[in-house]
């Protein structure tokens, strides 16, 4: 199922360019149909391992990977409808190609469908990782329109992009979309943590990695909102902020592993 | 006097702020990235000595002069509690010098804006009065020499986001103390039928009465149960099944399930006890800090303003903070009224 997700997403992203680079109005339809395309069919590949599993499906990493891509792909959807704004759409959609690179990338044991480990029976699973999702979702959709801005060509070459306070003005809605999410995900998981470990937050190195990615998107907002930061430079912290969000979805466990730290997480 | 007031304007300045997040920042990538004593090790000497040991045959000797320099226990480290010192009273400085504007503004008692940047054909006052209306906007018209003064205020009390967000620092870095200072845990392995105290000063004993371990049909682990048993003196205080993800909790302690090992009579059980006075704090603190954040985002305060003049009509909108969506909406309502 992943498979047909990436083929539509691959159509997606070239449909989206043709329109943005060569100014194809049809290719914004086109990039608009594959995308929902793979939304729905992801969504249907959810229900179907939720009820398959008896259980959300939010065990491992490639099935936290699907929810991200899900959640990355809705939030795309709902701002180019909110906006009516499709000329973003490709830098979107290769934000969600990196995602599903990643998850399709994740060991094919971890797609069979296992039950939960005493510790992921909890009411706080799917709260948890729900929230988390949604909110990496919509802060790397975020990034992924601040690195618009950052690569967005001056003069007449960047004729057909958007202008810079739109994009500007997209990557806020997205990051504030976000935000919100993203807090929400680390208070419940202290709220899990209190009930599993007996500490709401204990130094462990995926917390405090999601501690720093959270601060570095409210540092963001500080600097938008008081010092006044704008295009390249504010884009420029949204897109470290993403970068440090990724790493912590993908590498970071790795490294963990590499150095041998001790963490209570499983991913 | 001067300068203890010039001092504590300096750290209301949000670019501080930003500056203390920043280095929060570091501090906690600078955790994340080097492996961090766990608490009831970092107390213990014996059990820190054998710690150091295992991490100096993994890591290598680099760990001795990360330990000098503090650097395994960064929830100890001094910058970090005087990073969180300073982050309080910047919180606290700014909140108290703008609590008052941004009251003002939740009760839509700011000053109409003296610039309109929005001229359009003159509107009639009622349909501009039930676009907005429709839009969940509170108006109040004012008339006079032939001008409408209207005002349309929505979601007015997101004003006050930003003050509960910076009491909900305020709470974390309190409860983060409180935690810190006043809570205490232990770990304790008993064997089955047998009872030892927790420590940490409780007149208190636990007793493990049965282990279990539960198997799904397919032969995975589905739970792990201790039936375990509080002991004041010679009497029961409190007794229940102790599972994880579900502790044990008794007068603000709660006991945790903390692993198992065989033993010839049976399964003997680790068990985790912890009092954390500073855990409702920071639950109070994350839930209001959530609720700023979200009103912040989600619910923008905007006012519309118009002065609707016999042959033109002047619109602004002004928001709370940076509201990337109020232009839009501007422009969404004027292209209602027809005027695109």
């Amino acid at each position: 199922m992943l498979t047909a997700v990436y083929v539509f997403l691959w159509a997606s992203l070239l449909f989206y360019g043709l329109h943005l680079l060569a100014g194809r109005r049809w290719g914004a339809w086109g990039g608009a149909a594959g995308a929902a395309a793979a939304w729905l069919i992801l969504t249907g590949e959810l229900a179907v391992r939720g009820v398959a599993a008896g259980r959300w499906p939010l065990a491992n990493r490639y099935e936290f990977g699907l929810c991200f891509l899900w959640a990355l792909l809705g939030v795309y959807l709902l701002l180019e409808f909110a906006t009516s704004e499709r000329r973003w759409g490709g830098f979107g959609i290769a934000a969600a190609l990196v995602v599903a690179t990643m998850t399709l990338a994740r060991p094919v044991e971890e797609r069979a469908i296992s039950p939960l480990t005493p510790a992921l029976r909890s009411f706080w699973l799917p709260i948890h990782g729900l929230t988390a999702a949604i909110g990496y979702g919509a802060c790397t959709l975020a990034g992924a329109l601040a690195l618009m801005e950052l690569v967005r060509p001056g003069g007449e070459r960047g004729a057909g992009w958007p202008p810079p306070e739109r994009i500007e003005q997209g990557m806020g809605r997205a990051a504030s979309l976000g935000f919100p999410w993203l807090t929400l995900s680390i208070l419940t998981g202290g709220i899990w943590a209190e009930a599993a470990w007996g500490r709401y937050w204990g130094w462990d190195p995926k917390e405090t990695w999601s501690l720093a990615v959270w601060l570095a998107y409210l540092l963001f907002f500080h600097l938008r909102a008081a010092r006044g930061w704008r295009s390249c430079r504010l884009a420029g912290m949204l897109v470290a902020a993403t970068a440090l969000l990724l790493f912590g979805f993908a590498g970071f466990p790795a490294l963990v592993r590499m150095v041998r730290l001790e963490s209570l997480h499983g991913f | 006097m001067s300068a203890l007031r010039q001092a504590w304007r300096f750290l209301g300045r949000m670019g501080v702020a930003s500056s203390l997040l920043f280095l929060l920042l570091l501090v906690a990538l600078l955790a994340a990235l080097i492996p961090q004593l766990p608490p009831s090790i970092a107390r213990d000497p014996a059990r820190l000595a054998a710690w150091l040991t295992a991490a100096q045959e993994r890591w290598g000797p680099v760990m001795v002069i990360l330990h000098r320099w503090g650097l395994l226990t960064v929830y100890r480290f001094p910058f970090l509690a005087g990073l969180l010192s300073v982050l309080a009273l910047s919180t606290l400085s700014c909140t108290l010098s703008r609590w008052r504007a941004a009251w003002r503004r939740a009760l839509r008692r700011a000053a109409p804006p003296v610039e309109f940047p929005l001229s359009l054909s003159p509107l009639p006052a009622d349909r501009l009065r039930s676009a907005l209306r429709e839009r969940g906007y509170r108006v109040r018209t004012a008339s006079g020499e032939g001008t409408t003064h209207l005002e349309a205020d929505r979601y007015p009390l997101s004003e006050l986001a930003t003050l509960a967000t910076h009491l909900a620092v305020l709470l974390l870095v309190a409860a983060c103390g409180l935690s810190g200072w006043l809570g205490w845990q232990a770990e304790v392995t008993v064997r089955a039928g047998e009872a030892v105290p927790v420590g940490g000063g409780a007149d208190l004993w636990v007793r493990n009465d049965s282990f279990a371990i539960v198997h799904s049909p397919d032969g995975s682990v589905a739970d792990y149960r201790a039936e375990v048993a509080l002991l004041g003196g010679e009497q029961e205080v409190a007794r229940g099944r102790v599972r994880v993800n579900h502790p044990l909790r008794f007068r603000g302690m709660a006991v945790y399930l903390w692993g198992f090992q065989d033993w010839e009579g049976g399964m003997s059980v680790t068990l985790k006890v912890v009092r954390d006075p500073g855990a409702g704090l920071a639950l109070a603190g994350g839930l209001l800090l959530l609720l700023g954040v979200t009103a912040s985002a989600y619910l923008p305060h905007r006012r519309i303003c118009a002065r609707l003049e016999p042959e033109r009509t002047l619109l602004a909108v002004r928001s709370s903070g940076r509201d990337d969506a109020a232009a839009a909406e501007l422009e969404a309502l004027v292209r209602e009224l027809g005027e695109c």
